[in-house]
């Protein structure tokens, strides 16, 4: 896999947009293929959406260790914004009127307070540049919730979307936050559709159970119970057609795990030095932890801060994680907070799922730009970029292994049920690696690669040559065998 | 101020329910209890959450106060009625205080899926009768109300044909849970319509009768359409929302359409133990409700400190539960109360009418004997028009026969009206798209239009109803008396209403769903076009560039064609299974209704016939009275008129116990 983009695709891709870009007919053309160039050395665009006080800001924060988005009991997130890495931090305006501008933050009480100059009805989206390493490779956008009570802010999130294939997709992935499957929920993700390159959405969405640790109220098991609901909503054929995988996370949690201070776990082995009955006192509601009076040595702005900080789950396993001694410093309390709450789950799918992929899903995304400016009479000659586009498309393989999974995902290619996950694991399903592929650990040897693939390649010829499988699934196993002879291809190396 | 037994906690003088524990106050005052033989409980109402049977047994159902007076009011007359001959009207007085004792006072615990409704309901009970899981939702409802031992019935769906009456099967308690869980047989489950639980607890003791409900997706759901018709059958409901968020748009939706079938109700926000920034979103919530101008109270409580209120004494009043009993208290079981007790009132006063009557005609002719056969013409006549009254052809019975009639016929093609617009709305929604990738949507929509359909038409019924009973009435020419119990409306009713459109089966099941993805893998006629243009490309060339052209141009559309003939033939099978399904639904609805109708006949029938045959009898005994006055010497006269005075009083004296504080 080359990052730099000098693999072939993304050559093809880029001499395509290239041929586009000469024939281009308006200013219009012209600056959406522009932008499709710069997408493909850009980083990922994942938005992150969900419903409204599904927990996506605190989400986002956790995956940015900082504190950017603001984040609030009540409704909070107004504006799209998108979190992008620069030299330097900076907030810029997008008016809807087209003007750009600079505006002054602030950053007092740690999330961001932009000084936005105008009503936030005229404003389009914010532009937040952060010098932070993990936005290196992904640019998350924090999207307004939907079915808010104000129906504007709703109205915001689905505009992000696609509509149409005039118009190229603004972002290549999405997060989506459940809280539970509401049938607004799958509305929303049905309208995440895509125009006929990437063909929906199994590819291109992982959904988050977010506030896992709010589930079954705050018990200590909770997040035990957070993985069965995750794996029940996988197994849901209408979640599934949507976005194959669930992850649960506890973003408050995992928030305080990356950002854990030294005075903060202080604070907590304090609490978790009072007698046992006190503590369950103590920690029964979180109106009682942050009464005026009560018997540990804690002020009470001290104990707001840990409860606004931790959420009562957090409190309490971390209460009880120092007083039965399985931590004794900050820094192993943070990492058995970031390891419970999941996002280390969450980073690691992201990894999988998108941030190898995409490549993929950046090339996907400038062919369905120049797809749409063609049809739109953006360009001369649109029938020759049409088929130069189909033609790139089509010879790419990756792009079939992403359709077929999306086609199996989805049920439309339907394959017999013990083959499923072996198929799925091929195409990439769960890691781009050629070890995950075969179904191998990693790290595998290549000669352990080859051998796997070999075994798997019988069957697959086996399953393709019957006579008594059907067309479609025929050509599901040659695109499958060609992935196969793809990896063994690359685990034997050149000259044998 | 009224000392609550159980708990010590002071409740205002005319409180009927400790606003503490929720215990009923009627049993700690000695008034009322000894003279009905209600033993006052021994031992403390909280127990543990795990006790599942956590009320001591009352001898018998007692109504609550305001109505015990009535129900004792109402025992007095009888008495007097036997005394005076009258068993008719016994039977009368008794039918009304039955109806006042069985009194079921619906309240509906409605909300979103999580927020915490079962927990609710077990919080108020401190039981834990409803199954509450993090994982699992509640799937079917179930009603809770007043039994003396605790069982619990479930109601299933036939296996066989739609239409059949519902299979009941008796369920231990105890294992509810597995009943409604995962771990139950799925084919078991998903014939469950819904459970009915009886429980000795006080709340459920005054009639009170609470329904979990499923959660409602949002108005979209058909969980959300079930669960509003069978608010119209409520006297109050629960709006449960939680603590982790201030109300969404999809919940103020469904609200805004729930508050106009049940306007008596409360937004309950649970959870509060969990979040520290409760008051926040209880504040945010109050005024959300009044920016949209629905006036409600919003009440915080915590089902975990309620459930653990045995623990320590404190957690009860931390638990914020005793304003959501003063609600119940005020605004159910009071507002509710004053209506029965008012239906009594009008029963007792029509008892007082017919018992008069022959005293009223005895003493006329007593006192002015010259008047005597004036009065017997007067009651002849009277006699004989209550007798018209009893025959079959009397004006009411045509008014009714004809008015049901009207009914079937009106309500039938109402059904069918709307039934054939749906049919056209769904036909349009299925050609806008390709059925292969709209289908899941078609299907959970068609299903939600279904029961909305359903319901607007079984409220058509209902009002039409209500208005054929008036007429009827008005045509009876019955000035007084109890209002008429429409089959509609009993509590059996409710249940029923929730599981009528849930034993539909759904039109999307395995077979279309089969069919419609058959359509890509069926023989593909593109790949042998193709397959032609390579065999006979040789041919082709020989024949020259513009034979090639019309080659390639003629396989082109037949992919064209064949991809709109597969499209079409999609279609056709979408709409031809939607059409299925809305005839069956159609015939179904229409099999329900004309049967609630029928009943709705019978019993209007029966209460009216009862009622001639009072009037008949009273006027007879009135016409015998007088006839008989008449012939008597007047030293007898003198005595009987000291008589008749005595009696006059002591059915005048019927009035005042009824008077309502």
């Amino acid at each position: 896999m080359t990052p730099d983009g000098s693999d072939p695709l993304t050559i093809a891709v880029r001499s395509l947009v290239g041929q586009a870009l000469e024939r281009a007919l308006d200013q219009e053309a012209r600056e959406q293929l522009e932008e499709a160039v710069r997408r493909l050395s850009r980083p990922l665009r994942l938005a992150i959406a969900g419903r409204v006080k599904a927990g996506k800001s605190t989400l986002l924060n956790a995956l940015v260790g900082e504190e950017l988005a603001p984040t609030d009991a009540g409704e909070c997130t107004r504006l799209i914004t998108w979190y992008l890495h620069g030299p330097s931090a900076g907030v810029t305006v997008h008016h809807r009127d087209g003007r750009v501008e600079r505006r002054p933050y602030r950053r007092d009480s740690g999330a961001l307070e932009v000084d936005l100059g105008v009503p936030v009805e005229a404003v389009d989206h914010l532009e937040v540049t952060w010098p932070s390493s993990r936005l290196r490779d992904v640019t998350l956008i924090d999207t307004p919730g939907i079915a808010s009570l104000s129906s504007e802010v709703s109205d915001r999130t689905a505009a992000l979307l696609p509509d149409g294939d005039t118009r190229p997709p603004i972002v290549d992935a999405v997060l989506y936050l459940l809280r539970h499957a509401h049938s607004s929920d799958v509305r929303f993700l049905e309208s995440f559709h895509d125009d006929e390159l990437g063909r929906g959405t199994p590819v291109n969405a992982i959904g988050v159970l977010s506030r896992a640790d709010e589930i079954g109220s705050l018990r200590l098991d909770a997040l035990e119970v957070a993985a069965r609901v995750a794996a029940r909503y996988r197994t849901d054929p209408r979640i599934r057609r949507l976005c194959p995988l669930v992850v649960p996370v506890a973003g408050l949690v995992g928030h305080a795990g990356m950002t854990l201070r030294e005075s903060e776990y202080r604070a907590l082995a304090q609490i978790a030095t009072a007698p046992a009955d006190q503590l369950e006192d103590l920690l029964l509601t979180a109106d009682r932890f942050c009464a005026e009076h009560v018997s540990v040595p804690l002020i009470r702005s001290d104990r707001q801060h840990l409860i606004d900080r931790l959420g009562l789950f957090g409190l309490r396993y971390a209460v009880l994680a120092i007083g039965s001694g399985q931590v004794s410093s900050a820094n192993e309390l943070a990492l058995r907070l970031t390891r419970i709450s999941g996002l280390d789950g969450l980073r690691e799918t992201l990894l999988r799922q998108f941030t190898e992929r995409s490549r993929l899903l950046r090339a996907r995304s400038a062919l369905a730009s120049v797809r749409a400016v063609a049809r739109r009479g953006g360009c001369a000659d649109p029938g020759y970029l049409e088929t130069a586009v189909e033609e790139v498309a089509s010879s790419a393989h990756e792009f079939r292994e992403i359709r077929l999974l999306n086609d199996l995902r989805s049920g439309a290619v339907v394959v017999p049920e013990s083959r499923w996950e072996e198929v799925d694991r091929l195409l990439g399903g769960s890691g781009f690696g050629p070890a995950a592929r075969v179904g191998l650990v990693e790290g595998a040897t290549p000669p352990e690669v080859s051998a796997a693939a070999l075994r798997l390649l019988g069957s697959w010829q086996a399953l393709a040559g019957s006579p008594l499988c059907g067309r479609q699934l025929q050509i599901a196993a040659r695109d499958v065998i060609r992935t196969i002879e793809g990896i063994i291809a690359d685990a034997v190396p050149a000259g044998h | 101020m009224k000392k609550c037994a159980t708990c010590g906690r002071e409740n205002p003088v005319d409180s009927s329910f400790c606003g503490g524990c929720g215990g009923y106050l009627g049993w700690s005052s000695t008034g009322t209890s000894t003279k009905h033989g209600v033993i006052a409980p021994s031992e403390p109402v909280v127990e543990p959450v795990v006790v599942l049977r956590p009320e001591p047994a009352p001898p018998t159902v007692d109504p609550g106060a305001p109505l015990t007076e009535t129900v004792s009011a109402l025992e007095q007359a009888r008495l007097l009625a036997e005394q005076c001959r009258r068993p008719d009207l016994g039977r009368h007085l008794e039918d009304a205080r039955a109806r006042l004792v069985a009194q079921v006072l619906g309240v509906a615990v409605v909300g979103e899926f999580k927020r915490g409704k079962s927990t609710l309901v077990n919080a108020l009970l401190q039981t834990d009768i409803c199954p509450v899981d993090a994982d699992i939702v509640t799937a079917v409802p179930t009603l809770v109300r007043y039994g003396e031992t605790p069982q619990a019935v479930a109601h299933f769906s036939p296996a066989g044909e739609t239409g059949a009456p519902t299979v009941d099967e008796s369920v231990d308690v105890d294992q509810l849970v597995d009943l409604v869980s995962e771990a139950a047989d799925p084919a078991r489950r998903a014939r469950l319509q819904s459970v009915e639980v009886w429980l000795p607890h006080r709340l459920l003791g005054t009639g009170v009768c609470l329904v979990d409900t499923p959660g409602v997706g949002g108005l979209e759901s058909a969980h959300g359409a079930v669960t509003l018709s069978a608010l119209g059958q409520a006297c109050g409901m629960i709006f449960v929302t939680d603590a982790s968020q201030e109300l969404t748009e999809p919940e103020m939706r469904f609200l805004r359409q729930a508050l106009e079938r049940t306007p008596t109700a409360v937004c309950v926000v649970t959870k509060t133990d969990l979040y520290p920034q409760w008051r926040r979103i209880v504040e945010l919530n109050r005024r959300h409700l009044a920016e949209a101008g629905i006036d409600l109270p919003v009440v915080p409580v915590s089902s975990f400190l309620r459930l653990r209120a045995w623990r320590s004494e404190g957690l009860n009043d931390e638990s914020g539960f005793a304003a959501l009993f003063d609600w119940i208290r005020t605004e159910v079981i009071d507002a509710v109360a004053t209506e029965a007790v008012t239906a009594a009132s009008r029963d007792l006063g029509f008892v007082k009418e017919q018992l008069n009557l022959e005293i009223v005609a005895e003493q006329r002719v007593i006192r002015t004997p010259e008047d005597g056969p004036a009065v017997v013409r007067q009651l002849q006549g009277r006699s004989d028009r209550t007798r018209r009254l009893m025959q079959s052809d009397s004006p009411w019975q045509q008014v009714l026969s004809d008015g049901i009639e009207d009914l079937i016929a009106d309500v039938r093609h109402d059904l069918a009206e709307r039934m054939r617009t749906l049919t056209v709305a769904t036909e349009q929604v299925i050609e806008q798209g390709d059925p292969k990738e709209t289908w899941s949507a078609v299907d959970v929509w068609l299903h939600r239009q279904v029961v909305m359909t359903a319901t607007a038409n079984y409220d058509l019924l209902e009002r039409r109803a209500q208005a054929l009973s008036a007429e009827v009435a008005k045509s009876f020419a019955a000035e007084s008396g109890a209002p008429l119990t429409l089959g509609l409306s009993s509590p059996g009713e409710l249940l029923r209403g929730l599981s009528l459109s849930q034993d539909l089966p759904s039109p999307g099941d395995q077979g279309l769903a089969r069919m419609v993805f058959a359509g890509r893998t069926a023989v593909l006629v593109p790949s042998l076009v193709f397959g032609m243009v390579g065999s006979n490309m040789a041919l082709l060339v020989a024949m020259g560039p513009i034979a090639l052209l019309l080659g390639a141009g003629l396989g082109r559309k037949l992919i064209r064609d064949e991809r709109l003939r597969q499209l079409v033939h999609r279609r056709q099978q979408a709409k031809m299974a939607c059409k299925r399904y809305v005839d069956e639904a159609a015939f179904v609805f229409g099999k329900d209704c004309a049967d609630s109708l029928r009943r709705t006949r019978r019993e209007l029938r029966d209460e009216f016939q009862n009622r001639a045959a009072v009037l008949h009898e009273s006027s007879q005994r009135a016409l015998v009275s007088a006839e008989r006055a008449t012939e008597l010497e007047p030293q007898e006269r003198q005595e009987r008129a000291v008589e008749l005075a005595d009696q006059r009083r002591e059915v005048e004296a019927l009035t005042p116990a009824l008077v309502r504080r």
